[in-house]
C-alpha cells in the first residue's frame, strides 16, 4: 500500500505538465548505471527483511501485535538506571497527540505556530522554577547528549583548559557517551569521591567539575557543598550538575539554591514512556545571563508585534545555532525532542506543584522502606551510608544475585539491575528503584523474593 | 493579554494525586534537611484543574498548524502524511512500556522490539546499499556527527588524523553539516557551487583535495535546490582517490529513495532521517531518529549496541563490550523507529518507489505551474523540491512578505532564505502526500500574492493579518530577551521598535 492521493487521472495529467511520458524519466539526470529500473528493483532486496509488496493496514496490524507480544510487560518494575517507570496521566496522551502539535515542525513561522511557541515558552518557565535556575532550552536529546554539550559550553567557556572532574557515580551509559563523543577534544575525565573534588584542583588545568546527584547509585550529595569548595578554591570552574531522576527536583534542593553554573538531566520522569530507551528528554538551564548566549537547541521568547501592541513568542537568540553560524556554531542540534517537551509540561501541570511532591515523597519513603528491610536480611547489605533518593544499591554475593533475579522473572518482576553488567568490580551490586508506581504489597513481595533467595 | 498555564493556578486543585500506601511503621527519608528544598527554594510550577489544562492546551493546538490541517511545503523538511496506524501501533504497550535494560535480565523479555531493531538495520541497508547500521543516533545531525567521529576515528586507526583534518561541504549544505563536521573538530571548507548549473563545481573540488589534507566530503544528493549531482560518481572517485570519505547526508533521500542507492553512487557513510523519508511525525521539532550505515570496512567504527541473529533468537551486544562507544543512553529513539518500521513494512519496495516517484512529480508539477509566478532560477530536472526566489516580484515585495501572506491564504509557508546561495530563497518540497487538488491550492495561492503585490503590495507587506498576532519583532526578541512567564509583564508598556530582521532558516 502507499498514502500517494493521485488518481491516474491525474498522474497522466501531471505527467503532460511535466512534459514525461513514464514516472522514470523524471530520473533522466541520474547515471544510467546507478538507476534502479523497474524491472531490476527487486535486486536490491538481499536481506529479505523488506518486503517487495506492502502489508495492508489489518495485515500490519497483526504483525506489530505478535511482535509487542513478544516483549515482556512487567507486573512490577525495581529497575531504573535511567529510565522510570512513572504513572502518565492521561490527559498527556490526549493533548500531546493533537495534530496540530505532532505534525508540525519547528515553529519557523512564529505567527502561524503561537500555540507550540508558547508551550515551549512555558516549559522553559517551568523547567527554571524547577531547577531553580534562570534559563532554560527547549529541549536536548537525552540527558547523556545534554551533559555533553554542557562539558563543549564549558570548554567555550573556560578556555585552555582540558581536565573534566565527575564527582559522584556517573551513570555508565553517560560517561560512554561522552568519552565517545568528546573523544576529538583530547579531554582528560576524572571520576573521583565527592569528598575528594577539591584536591583535583590543584593543577589548574580543570574547566568543569559534573556532580551527578543523585548520582548512578541513587545517592544525594551535599552539591552546594561541593558548589563552595570548588568557587572558593578557583572561581573559573564551572560547576555542572547532571540528574537522571528529574522527580527528584521536586523535593531536594534545586541546582539554582546549590549555585551550579549549568544544569542538565533527563526528563523521561515526566510523562514519557520508556519505550525501551527512547526518545527520551535532555533538559538543560542556566543561571548566568553570559552562558544563555552560549545554549544549544532552540530558544523560544516573548515579544511585541512589530506594528501593534499584542505580545508574541518567536524563536530567538538564532545566532548561537546551526542554520546562522554554520560551523562556529557552539552545537549542530536541529531537531530536538520537542513532542516530548511538550508532553512533559502537561505532565509537570497535570501533576502540580502538589502532586510532584506527593509522587517524589512516595518514591523515596517507599525506597528508604525496602532499602531497610533488606538490610536486615542475612547475607545483603546496603551499599552505602549515604542519603539516598529513589534508587539504592544493595550488596550481595553473584549467585544470591543471580537467584534474585531468576525470582523476580518467575514473579513477572523486573528485578534491581545487576551492576556487574557495567563493571566486573559491581558484580553483586543490585540497583534497585522505586517509584509512585510500586506498591506496598509488591515491595513486601520482593523482600520475600531475596530472603529466598539469600537463605537457598 | 497573553494567559499563560501560570495565571490558571488554582493551589491544591491539582489533575493527579496518587494513592497512598506508607508502610505501617512509618519511615523517615535519611535525607538532611540541608539537602532538602526549603521555602526560599519554591517549585514554581502551578496547581492547576484538569479541565482548564485541557482547555489551555486544545487552545494552544488551535494556533497551531500541522500536516493534518494542510499542505506544509517546507523545503529539505519532507513534511509527508503520518499515517495513524502507526501510532497506534507504536502505543502497544508491548513496546511502550518496556524497560530498555530488560534484556539484560532475561533476552527472552523482549525478543520482539530486539527483531525490529534487527530488521530495521538490514531494511535500511536494502535501501542505502550500506552494509551496518546504528539506529542509536536521534536525530539527522546527531547522525551526521556520528558520521565524522567515524570519519575521524578512522583516520586514527589508520594513524592519519593530523594528517587529514578537513572536511569539505558545499555551499548548497544544510547549516548542521558544517556545524557538525566542527563538532567533531574538522576543519571545515566551503567549496562554491557552479553558478549556472548549481551543482558542485568540479575544478573546486580537484582544488580542495590538491592539498591531500581532506579526510571526507559530506554531500546530499538531491541537493538543496532539489537538483541531482550528475557528476556524482566523479565527484566519490576523486575523493576516494585522494584518500577521503564520502559522506551522505539523508535528509533528501526522499527524492531518490528505492530508486538510485547512495551506495551505488561511491558514498561509504550515510544517514538516513526516519522522521522525513520513513513519514514519523515532526513533532514540532522531534523526536526524530538518524540512523547511521556504513560499507563493511567502517563497521567496527560503528557506535551503539549490536543486535544479532542466531536461529530466530535476537541478543543485544551493549557497546561497552566491544563496539565503537555510544552516542546516547540506551538503544536509539525506538518509539520513532518503531512508526518507521510500520511504514516500510506497509509500503514494501514496491509503495516507496512509488512514493518516490510521485514525491518527484509532484514537485515537478508546482515547479512546471509556478514558474510564471515566482522565480525558478534552475530550470532543469527537479527532484523532491525546487527553489524559486522573490526576486521578479514588483513593489518591493519580498520572500518574508510572501511567505507571511501564504499564511492568510491558508497554506503553510516554503522554506524561506535558504539555500544561501539563492537570493531570497523560496524552498518548496510538496511531498508525495499531497493531492493534485491540494497542489493546484497552493499554486493558486502564490498566484494570489503575486497579484496583491502588484495591485495592492501592503496587503502582502503587512501579513500575516489573520493569525492571532500579526508579524512580530525579532529585533526586540532578541535584544532583550524575556524566555520566563514570570517576566512577561517586563513587556507591558514597552514600545516595539522598527527594525525587520531577515533570518536564513532552513
Amino acid at each position: 500500500m502507499d498514502y500517494i492521493p493521485h488518481t491516474a487521472e491525474d498522474i497522466d495529467y501531471m505527467m503532460q505538465e511535466t512534459g514525461v511520458h513514464i514516472l522514470l524519466d523524471l530520473f533522466d539526470t541520474v547515471p544510467p548505471e546507478i538507476l534502479i529500473d523497474d524491472a531490476a528493483a527487486a535486486t536490491i532486496l538481499t536481506s529479505g527483511t523488506l518486503p517487495a509488496q506492502g502489508m495492508t493496514e489489518p495485515e500490519l496490524r497483526s504483525h506489530l501485535a505478535r511482535l509487542a507480544g513478544k516483549n515482556k510487560v512487567y507486573r512490577s518494575i525495581f529497575r531504573g538506571a535511567g529510565s522510570y517507570w512513572h504513572y502518565i496521566p492521561a490527559v498527556v496522551d490526549y493533548l500531546a497527540s493533537r495534530g496540530e502539535f505532532w505534525t508540525s515542525y519547528t515553529p519557523y513561522q512564529a505567527e502561524r505556530s503561537q500555540g507550540y511557541l508558547q508551550a515551549i515558552f512555558e516549559y522553559q518557565s517551568l523547567i527554571a522554577g524547577l531547577t531553580g535556575m534562570k534559563f532554560s532550552n527547549a529541549s536536548l536529546h537525552d540527558g547523556a547528549t545534554a551533559l555533553v554539550d554542557a562539558i563543549v559550553m564549558a570548554q567555550s567557556q573556560v578556555r585552555n583548559r582540558s581536565t573534566v572532574v565527575f564527582a559522584g557515580v556517573v551513570n555508565p551509559m553517560y560517561m560512554t557517551a561522552v568519552a565517545t563523543a568528546l573523544r576529538p577534544r583530547d579531554l582528560a575525565f576524572k571520576q573521583v569521591e565527592a569528598s575528594d573534588v577539591e584536591a583535583q584542583l590543584d593543577g589548574g588545568d580543570v574547566l568543569a567539575v559534573v556532580v551527578c546527584s543523585p548520582d548512578f547509585f541513587g545517592i544525594v550529595h551535599d552539591v552546594a557543598a561541593i558548589v563552595q569548595a570548588v568557587k572558593n578554591k578557583d572561581p573559573n570552574v564551572l560547576v555542572i550538575q547532571c540528574i537522571t531522576e528529574a522527580l527528584s527536583l521536586a523535593l531536594l534542593k534545586s541546582p539554582g539554591a546549590a549555585g551550579v553554573d549549568i544544569v542538565v538531566g533527563e526528563a523521561q520522569s515526566f510523562g514519557i514512556p520508556m519505550f525501551f530507551g527512547g526518545p527520551a528528554l535532555g533538559f538543560m538551564a542556566v543561571a548566568d545571563p553570559k552562558l544563555l548566549h552560549k545554549l544549544p537547541g532552540r530558544i523560544v521568547g516573548a515579544t511585541k508585534e512589530l506594528h501593534g501592541d499584542r505580545i508574541g513568542f518567536t524563536l530567538t537568540l538564532t545566532a548561537r545555532e546551526q542554520h546562522i553560524r554554520r560551523e562556529k556554531a557552539l552545537s549542530n542540534i536541529c531537531s530536538n525532542e520537542a513532542l516530548n517537551m511538550l508532553r512533559a509540561a502537561i505532565h509537570i501541570v497535570a501533576l502540580g506543584a502538589t502532586g510532584l511532591k506527593q509522587a517524589a515523597t512516595l518514591s523515596v519513603r517507599r525506597a528508604h522502606y525496602l532499602k531497610q528491610r533488606l538490610a536486615t536480611i542475612g547475607g545483603f547489605s546496603v551499599a552505602s551510608d549515604n542519603p539516598t533518593f529513589n534508587e539504592f544499591v544493595v550488596t550481595t554475593t553473584p549467585a544470591t544475585a543471580r537467584l534474585v533475579q531468576q525470582a523476580c522473572e518467575e514473579h513477572d518482576v523486573l528485578g534491581p539491575l545487576d551492576l556487574g553488567i557495567f563493571n566486573p568490580g559491581w558484580a553483586g551490586m543490585l540497583l534497585f528503584c522505586v517509584t509512585e508506581m510500586n506498591t506496598m504489597a509488591s515491595i513486601d513481595g520482593i523482600v520475600a523474593i531475596c530472603s529466598e533467595a539469600a537463605q537457598a | 493579554m497573553i494567559h499563560t498555564i501560570f495565571d490558571k493556578a488554582a493551589p491544591g486543585r491539582n489533575a493527579i494525586s496518587f494513592p497512598v500506601g506508607m508502610p505501617d511503621e512509618p519511615v523517615d527519608m535519611d535525607i538532611p534537611e540541608a539537602l532538602l528544598r526549603d521555602r526560599s527554594d519554591e517549585l514554581g510550577v502551578p496547581d492547576v484543574p484538569e479541565i482548564e489544562i485541557v482547555r489551555h492546551y486544545m487552545s494552544l493546538s488551535c494556533e497551531n498548524y500541522g500536516i493534518d490541517n494542510g499542505i506544509y511545503p517546507l523545503g529539505s523538511c519532507t513534511m509527508k502524511y503520518n499515517p495513524k496506524i502507526n501510532e497506534a501501533l507504536a502505543a502497544l504497550p508491548g513496546f511502550r512500556d518496556i524497560h530498555p535494560l530488560q534484556g539484560l535480565q532475561d533476552e527472552q523479555s523482549c525478543q520482539g522490539i530486539l527483531q525490529v531493531l534487527h530488521e530495521m538495520g538490514l531494511m535500511l541497508a536494502d535501501l542505502t546499499g550500506m552494509d551496518a547500521f546504528t539506529l542509536q543516533p536521534a536525530a539527522g545531525a546527531h547522525g551526521e556527527f556520528t558520521g565524522q567521529l567515524i570519519i575521524k576515528n578512522y583516520m586514527v586507526q589508520n594513524g592519519l588524523d593530523k594528517q587529514k583534518n578537513k572536511i569539505i561541504v558545499p555551499d548548497t549544505s544544510h547549516g548542521t553539516n558544517p556545524a557538525s563536521a566542527a563538532q567533531a573538530k574538522f576543519e571545515v571548507i566551503e567549496i562554491k557551487s557552479d553558478k549556472s548549473t548549481g551543482l558542485v563545481d568540479l575544478e573546486q573540488l580537484r582544488q580542495a583535495l590538491a592539498p591531500g589534507d581532506v579526510a571526507g566530503i559530506m554531500l546530499t544528493n538531491p541537493n538543496t535546490l532539489g537538483l541531482f549531482e550528475e557528476e556524482i560518481l566523479e565527484i566519490t572517485r576523486l575523493v576516494h582517490e585522494s584518500g577521503g570519505l564520502c559522506y551522505y547526508d539523508g535528509a533528501n533521500l526522499n527524492g531518490l529513495c528505492g530508486i538510485c542507492l547512495p551506495g551505488d553512487m561511491g558514498f561509504d557513510i550515510v544517514h538516513v532521517n526516519l522522521h522525513k523519508t520513513f513519514s514519523t511525525p515532526h513533532g514540532g521539532g522531534g523526536p526524530g531518529s538518524g540512523p547511521v550505515g556504513v560499507k563493511d570496512f567502517l563497521k567496527n567504527l560503528l557506535p551503539g549496541p549490536r543486535i544479532e541473529e542466531s536461529d530466530g533468537m535476537y541478543t543485544m551486544v551493549l557497546p561497552e563490550q566491544g563496539g565503537f562507544g555510544s552516542i546516547k543512553a540506551f538503544h536509539g529513539n525506538v518509539g520513532v523507529i518503531l512508526r518507521a518500521y510500520c511504514y516500510m513494512k506497509a509500503l514494501g519496495l514496491e509503495g516507496l518507489r512509488q512514493s518516490t516517484k510521485s514525491a518527484v512529480l509532484n514537485a515537478n508539477y508546482l515547479k512546471a505551474e509556478l514558474k510564471d509566478t515566482i522565480c525558478v532560477p534552475y530550470a532543469s530536472r527537479c527532484y523532491h523540491e525546487f527553489v524559486g526566489s522573490d526576486d521578479c516580484f514588483p513593489n518591493g515585495v519580498n520572500t518574508e512578505d510572501i511567505a507571511k501572506r501564504l499564511l492568510d491564504l491558508g497554506v503553510h509557508a516554503p522554506t524561506i532564505y535558504f539555500p544561501i546561495l539563492v537570493h531570497g530563497a523560496i524552498m518548496i518540497e510538496p511531498t508525495e502526500t499531497e493531492s493534485r487538488a491540494r497542489l493546484d491550492g497552493l499554486v493558486d495561492a502564490f498566484k494570489q500574492v503575486r497579484a496583491e503585490a502588484e495591485a495592492d503590495p501592503d496587503v502582502v507587506k503587512n501579513a500575516p493579518s489573520t493569525m492571532s498576532v500579526h508579524r512580530l519583532d525579532q529585533v526586540m526578541a532578541a535584544r532583550a530577551p524575556v524566555l520566563n512567564a514570570k517576566d512577561l509583564e517586563s513587556l507591558l508598556g514597552s514600545a516595539a521598535k522598527p527594525g525587520n530582521p531577515v533570518e536564513n532558516e532552513e
